[in-house]
């Protein structure tokens, strides 16, 4: 993988080179792929978000500013697709919810499995938006100042609503008996 | 220590953003309420499962879609110093009274403004040759909720979604050498609009006032702009479509995310 950094590669890509575009795909797929699969629960979803929000981000490289972490920016156009997908699917029940079947590794037991299920499950009984700030918080482990420009949310609002929707994903859990 | 404050203070701890104060402040309260005991090992026991959660592997094979997706000809990608006519004419008046002043005049008579078939009502939406107003560039607190272009079939054109607390705007700019015509369709109902604006090449007839559909016979470099209720719309989406009669010649989407209808 390109050790260059993003704005150079950005730089390179609106230059002409457009093959340096492979290096933010391969830096940056695994994170898209994985925020688009937390907000629409859908591992079909997920592709398909992924895939447009790359296709989004080559059509618009030359309207990112880069006062911004390009990182950021990308992310403010993933959570969007996102949550856009997930806004066609409406009223899919928990029911619906998918989880990755993966072979069970060393360090996994079923009662993992089944915990990461029903945190999954009670992710996507959150608000759509809420949903998008635990994700960027905890899976991706962006900033307040971050999640504010990513959602368009001042950091206040960011706070009160995170803070919030961990009180509610508490219950739920408690709910579930997951939370030991 | 107030419920609220309690909860701000516990999940600033849990975020890592405590001053030292905070956490000597929460130590004291944990310390003396068995309650606030268990409710911040509980939050925390909510992050730290959050946190410990492993990522998904993106499935084989979408790599090689992603790159297959993206087009190898440079020209696909949006020109930043391509300037909106809104852009232009605001940027050309301002400071100049007597251009803005001969432009308003100009345009008000090219201009629509459906707002005043919203007053006047639908029926009269057929003659909208008396309602006729001022283009202003735009102004106030919006801010761009999406955009989106499209650059095929001998059409450019760009579509922006602007908004603010009770509002939307969407403009779009068109070029082409044929006659075309813009279509506005949104995707929840609207009951009205409540302004259209057009410059350059754009027209407006009174029996393309749909609510459904607006359409806009567009030719050069033209401009259309319309503006509605937010309220009306709940989460904004509209599909912007470029037609030639029946065909349609290009489509742009543009969505607000859900954060935003807060």
């Amino acid at each position: 993988m390109s050790e260059l950094s993003d704005q150079a590669i950005v730089r390179q890509v609106l230059a002409g080179d457009v093959s340096a575009f492979t290096h933010l795909v391969d830096r940056y797929q695994r994170v898209v792929y994985n925020a688009a699969f937390r907000i629409t629960s859908n591992q079909q979803d997920a592709e398909d978000v992924t895939q447009t929000v790359f296709l989004k981000v080559y059509e618009n490289l030359r309207l990112y500013n880069s006062k911004y972490r390009f990182y950021s920016w990308m992310y403010r156009i993933a959570i969007n697709e996102a949550l856009n997908q997930q806004a066609k699917r409406r009223k899919k029940t928990s029911a619906d919810v998918e989880t990755v079947a993966e072979p069970l590794a060393e360090d996994r037991t079923y009662e993992k499995i089944e915990l990461e299920q029903q945190v999954q499950e009670a992710i996507y009984r959150l608000d759509p938006g809420d949903r998008a700030l635990v994700v960027l918080k905890h899976f991706q482990g962006f900033s307040y100042d971050e999640i504010g420009f990513i959602l368009d949310l001042p950091v206040r609002k960011v706070k009160s609503r995170l803070y919030t929707a961990r009180q509610r994903l508490k219950e739920e859990l408690i709910q579930a008996k997951v939370s030991g | 220590m107030t419920d609220t404050d309690f909860f701000e203070l516990a999940n600033r701890v849990i975020d890592g953003a405590e001053s030292d104060d905070d956490r000597t402040a929460l130590n004291t309260v944990i310390g003396q309420s068995m309650s606030r005991r268990l409710e911040f090992e509980q939050l925390t026991a909510v992050a730290s499962i959050l946190d410990a959660v492993r990522p998904v592997e993106p499935p084989e094979g979408l790599r090689n879609r992603i790159l297959a997706a993206i087009p190898r000809d440079p020209s696909r990608q949006a020109a930043a110093s391509r300037v909106s006519i809104w852009q232009q004419i605001s940027e050309f008046t301002v400071g100049k009274p007597v251009y803005a002043l001969a432009y308003a005049a100009v345009v008000g008579l090219l201009v629509g403004a459906l707002g005043l078939v919203a007053v006047i009502g639908p029926e009269t939406a057929g003659d909208a040759s008396g309602t006729y107003g001022t283009m202003a560039p735009i102004g106030g607190a919006f801010s761009v909720a999406d955009q989106t272009q499209i650059d095929m079939n001998d059409v450019s054109a760009s579509a922006v979604l602007l908004l603010r607390e009770s509002e939307f705007v969407i403009e779009v700019d068109v070029d082409t050498d044929d006659q075309f015509e813009v279509v506005v369709s949104p995707i929840s109902e609207v009951t009205t609009w409540y302004g259209v604006e057009l410059g350059g090449g754009a027209k407006l007839t009174g029996a393309q006032l749909d609510p459904d559909e607006l359409r806009f016979p567009v030719v050069g470099a033209s401009a259309v702009r319309v503006s509605g209720l937010r309220a009306d719309l709940g989460v904004v989406q509209c599909i912007v479509s470029i037609v030639d009669g029946d065909r349609v010649v290009g489509e742009m989407m543009l969505a607000e995310s859900d954060l935003r209808a807060e």
